[in-house]
């Protein structure tokens, strides 16, 4: 697949009538998978960007790899499992649903329900 | 609401002094500072060839002790670190085993006949395939790996004579009596 | 001589905070006093700015500051405005902008009675001490070079030099350090045991002024991001973007909460809560961005000594003001009744959305730190963690402020019947199948809602402003700052949706000669040109758009090289219009001679903006029309 790939960057640079991508995929959803991709993962040697914005050698190699990757036909919950056993959670750019960062998920929409019932207590209070 | 004036002052110093000893806890930590995510697990599965085209794979970790020095020609805190490497010898049961990352073995090997190599092998790693197998995300890294193959700690930065005698070497010294005792 | 003025104003100013602080509470007599000398104070602080940018503009390189921050090849302007740059001269800026503000409680609010003035002076005084001491002993930026003094100074970051640094920092500061008069008033009113619906009366024209300068340094900024970074990008929760938009929040929840409590007495408590919790926000902000604990590319350089000072002041400010509330608000909630159908209801509903999710960005942007303190396995918050959570708070908001002109105080029927509302809910459904046959790229199910609630408040606040007095509405002269406020959210909420979820991107590699098409757009890279500046040297890039054929624009992305610094910045082009913008970025030359290009279409970003000028001009006459009223 990767030769295959490699000869039709060659054929699109022969022509030169078409600008080739970076990371060029036939199919599209591969493209759209990559895409996504690039934007899951955080440059580790970046302050706060993700793999996309990054042009870090690090994030340029990560990115090579997730091409190889995607083109290999594995599948994102595969791809991010690779990331995450090798460089660890930080490397996710949305936190992991773990005990630890079960505040992180739950807390905001426990605020919201107090709130809402906050609201609905003044309504039923007082009278009229 | 309902508390009372005490509870409600409790409270509030309760949460003021938890919110500030952990901001007071993080000033001490570096953000940038990560733990490997490999740690405790075995070396990762691999084929490449050292800087003189001999093939290798991950057998070479099982048997001994390795410090494993990620390093590469093009990086000039490498070579200041590469000065303690040559400076200090192993323990018998230790190997030394570099990591050549993103470089081309003909550099590498001329930066070691230049600097001395200290090295028992060197691994290359031109495409930095075996670097992200191992969660190397810059260089300098060290990682010290045990008998079983299995990585044990992980050093992000220039490897010091201090930090060796007080962070390396009893590390060291616990994987060689662990080891002894099984 | 220019530092040592520069100093000196400082000291002074420092001298005169400290009788500030004890004069009100000494003799009555002294508060006239007290009020005359923080203007004397601001016009110190004036000064010391003052100096430091002189010591810019003439290049002086004995101070250190001027040195790291400014060479003499930057153009003027830059050289000015490097006094906010960088950590210390930044923290001069900010306690200017206070002892500004603090200027205008004096000159300012007559109807406030003097006696509080004059405590919320002296309670302003007590921060600013604190600054004071902090710039004295940490970070002077009068500090002398006593090595070696630079022929040419170093020179400010080549990414800060670029028209938004005139303007974002100083607006942006204006805004958060703004909210400090309400934070007076708060704690004066906490102290004399007087929380009435006055101090809300008078808080709020001071409270919409500092929001409407967080507004605009806030678009500022992620204006100045979107042309700057080249990746199109304008709002990345970066720690340092959420340190302001904590701030921002809250005072939204404030100015909604002092409209209530100026009416109806209910909350007085919370809205005293809201009022300390917006200005500690700031002071946190502060905190966060300059010691080292997040990470962030706006972060400053970072000193853990630093660190620790400005946590303790931190400490000291907060702790403070949260112990004199929790001390002195007998009830957090008043017993009154709420009617659903009510304006204070729908009120409160603001505070509660807007509240949560202020504490949710609050959580999202501190918790890498203290699973960290924890020593935890470090986890990151990014963007996909703020865009899950806060979208679904903001949507349903979209929805109830539809209905903010048209219901009354005390509750009973709405204005106007359901009928006419629900004209209005089936237009905004309909134009959603508008939107997406003009740009029909990627459908879901979330922005098609975001996209009719969107259109529902616009449509409902702008039908409104034909309602009567004999209806029940107020004079149209009242409601206009709410309106167009209100129809500047809903903008903003449609040009993010629209932009976030219908752009398109595209990564080439070209030479001379190449093309590239997108969304119906060609670009055709036609050749480079060199040329330099003072500072620069510019390799700019002609590219020709067209659309179908027809030519639209030559845009010239460049790459810009700044031999002082050693670094290349990438300069974008854009052909804008109304309703997208054609972006191009020029990214660096490849070994093999062809250079990257990104090149993006991006339908409706500009209405980010536009939404946020509006909102500010709300502001703006809405200021205005209090200080007429009073």
């Amino acid at each position: 697949m990767r030769r295959l790939s490699v000869i039709v960057l060659g054929v699109l640079l022969a022509v030169g009538a078409y600008a080739a991508d970076h990371y060029p995929f036939k199919d599209p959803k591969k493209q759209r998978q990559f895409n996504e991709l690039t934007h899951t993962f955080r440059c580790l040697v970046c302050q706060n960007e993700d793999l996309a914005a990054s042009q870090a050698t690090l994030a340029m190699r990560l990115k090579d790899q997730l091409y190889e990757m995607v083109n290999k036909d594995m599948t994102t919950p595969q791809i991010k499992q690779y990331m995450v056993h090798r460089y660890g959670d930080f490397i996710m750019l949305k936190p992991p649903l773990v005990p630890r960062t079960a505040l992180l998920w739950f807390l905001p929409v426990l605020l919201l329900l107090v709130g809402v019932l906050i609201l609905w207590r003044m309504h039923r209070r007082g009278g009229r | 609401m309902m508390m009372s004036r005490g509870q409600r002052v409790g409270m509030t110093v309760l949460t003021i002094a938890v919110f500030f000893s952990l901001l007071w806890v993080s000033l001490h930590h570096d953000p940038h500072r990560l733990k490997s995510a490999l740690i405790g697990k075995t070396v990762p599965v691999f084929q490449a060839d050292d800087i003189a085209g001999k093939p290798l794979n991950q057998t070479l970790f099982y048997g001994k002790i390795t410090v494993l020095n990620v390093f590469a020609s093009w990086c000039d805190t490498c070579a200041v670190e590469h000065v303690f490497w040559i400076n200090r010898s192993m323990p018998s049961d230790v190997q030394l085993v570099a990591l050549d990352y993103m470089d081309s073995p003909e550099k590498a090997a001329e930066f070691l006949k230049d600097h001395g190599n200290p090295y028992d092998v060197v691994i290359s790693d031109p495409k930095g395939k075996l670097g992200i197998d191992f969660g190397v995300y810059g260089v300098p890294e060290t990682y010290l790996i045990d008998q079983a193959g299995v990585i044990r700690f992980k050093r992000v930065g220039v490897v010091t004579s201090n930090q060796w005698k007080q962070v390396w070497l009893p590390r060291i010294r616990s994987l060689e009596v662990s080891h002894a005792s099984t | 001589m220019l530092g040592e003025w520069g100093f000196f104003a400082l000291l002074m100013a420092a001298m005169l905070a400290v009788f500030q602080i004890v004069l009100p509470w000494c003799r009555e007599r002294f508060y006239s006093l007290t009020l005359r000398l923080s203007l004397a104070q601001c016009v110190m602080m004036l000064v010391s700015i003052g100096c430091l940018g002189v010591a810019f503009l003439k290049n002086d390189w004995t101070l250190r500051y001027v040195a790291i921050n400014a060479n003499a090849l930057m153009p003027w302007y830059y050289r000015l405005c490097a006094v906010w740059g960088a950590h210390e001269g930044s923290m001069l800026l900010w306690v200017t902008i206070l002892t500004v503000w603090m200027a205008g409680i004096a000159l300012f609010s007559k109807r406030m009675p003097l006696a509080m003035r004059a405590q919320c002076v002296s309670v302003l005084s007590v921060i600013a001490f604190g600054f004071y001491l902090f710039i004295v002993f940490t970070s002077n930026p009068f500090a002398r070079l006593l090595e070696t003094v630079p022929s040419h100074g170093m020179g400010l970051n080549p990414l800060l030099q670029d028209p938004g640094l005139v303007s974002h920092p100083p607006m942006l500061y204006t805004g958060y350090v703004g909210f400090c008069v309400s934070f007076a008033m708060a704690v004066v009113a906490l102290i004399n045991g007087r929380l009435d619906a006055s101090w809300a009366r008078w808080a709020r024209p001071w409270t919409l002024a500092a929001w409407g300068f967080l507004t605009l340094g806030i678009v500022l900024g992620s204006w100045w991001a979107y042309r700057e970074l080249g990746w199109g990008g304008w709002w990345f929760w970066d720690p340092v973007e959420n340190a302001s938009f904590l701030p921002w929040l809250a005072g939204t929840a404030l100015l909604h909460s002092l409209i209530v409590t100026e009416k109806r007495q209910v909350s007085r408590a919370w809205t005293a809560l809201l009022a300390l919790s917006a200005f500690c926000l700031s002071l946190l902000g502060t905190f966060l961005v300059r010691s080292g604990v997040l990470i962030s590319v706006h972060a400053f350089a970072s000193d853990p000594k630093r660190g620790l000072v400005m946590l303790a002041f931190l400490g000291v400010v907060v702790s403070a003001s949260l112990l004199l509330y929790a001390w002195r608000s007998h009830r957090l909630i008043a017993q009154d009744h709420l009617a659903i159908k009510s304006r204070e209801m729908l009120l409160m509903a603001n505070n509660v959305i807007v509240f949560v999710a202020m504490l949710t960005v609050l959580l999202g942007t501190l918790y890498p730190l203290v699973i960290d303190a924890l020593g935890w396995e470090k986890i990151s918050v990014g963007a996909p963690y703020f865009n899950t959570m806060t979208l679904p708070m903001f949507l349903p908001m979209l929805l109830l402020m539809g209905f903010a002109p048209y219901v009354r105080w005390r509750g009973t029927q709405l204005i106007v019947g359901w009928k006419p509302l629900g004209v209005i809910a089936g237009l905004a459904c309909v134009s959603v199948l508008g939107v997406f046959a003009l740009l029909s790229y990627h459908w879901s199910f979330l922005s098609a809602i975001g996209i009719v609630f969107a259109v529902w408040l616009l449509m409902t606040s702008a039908w409104s402003i034909q309602l009567k007095r004999e209806q029940g509405a107020a004079p149209l002269a009242h409601r206009l700052p709410m309106l167009m406020a209100h129809m500047g959210v809903a903008v903003t909420a449609l040009g993010v949706i629209v932009a976030s979820t219908q752009s398109k991107e595209s990564l080439l590699s070209m030479q001379v000669g190449d093309t590239g098409s997108l969304a119906g757009y060609t670009i055709t890279l036609k050749g480079f040109h060199r040329r330099h500046t003072s500072n620069t040297q510019i390799t700019q890039a002609d590219v020709a758009l067209s659309s179908e054929g027809r030519w639209i624009a030559t845009l010239h992305p460049a790459q810009n090289y700044f031999p002082a610094a050693g670094m290349t910045i990438a300069k974008t082009d854009m052909a804008i219009n109304a309703w997208r913008d054609v972006y191009v970025a020029l990214g660096a030359q490849q070994p093999d001679g062809r250079w990257g290009v990104r090149f993006y279409v991006k339908p409706l970003v500009r209405w980010i903006w536009f939404g946020g000028l509006l909102m500010v001009l709300a502001a703006l006459i809405g200021v205005w029309k209090q200080r007429r009223a009073s």
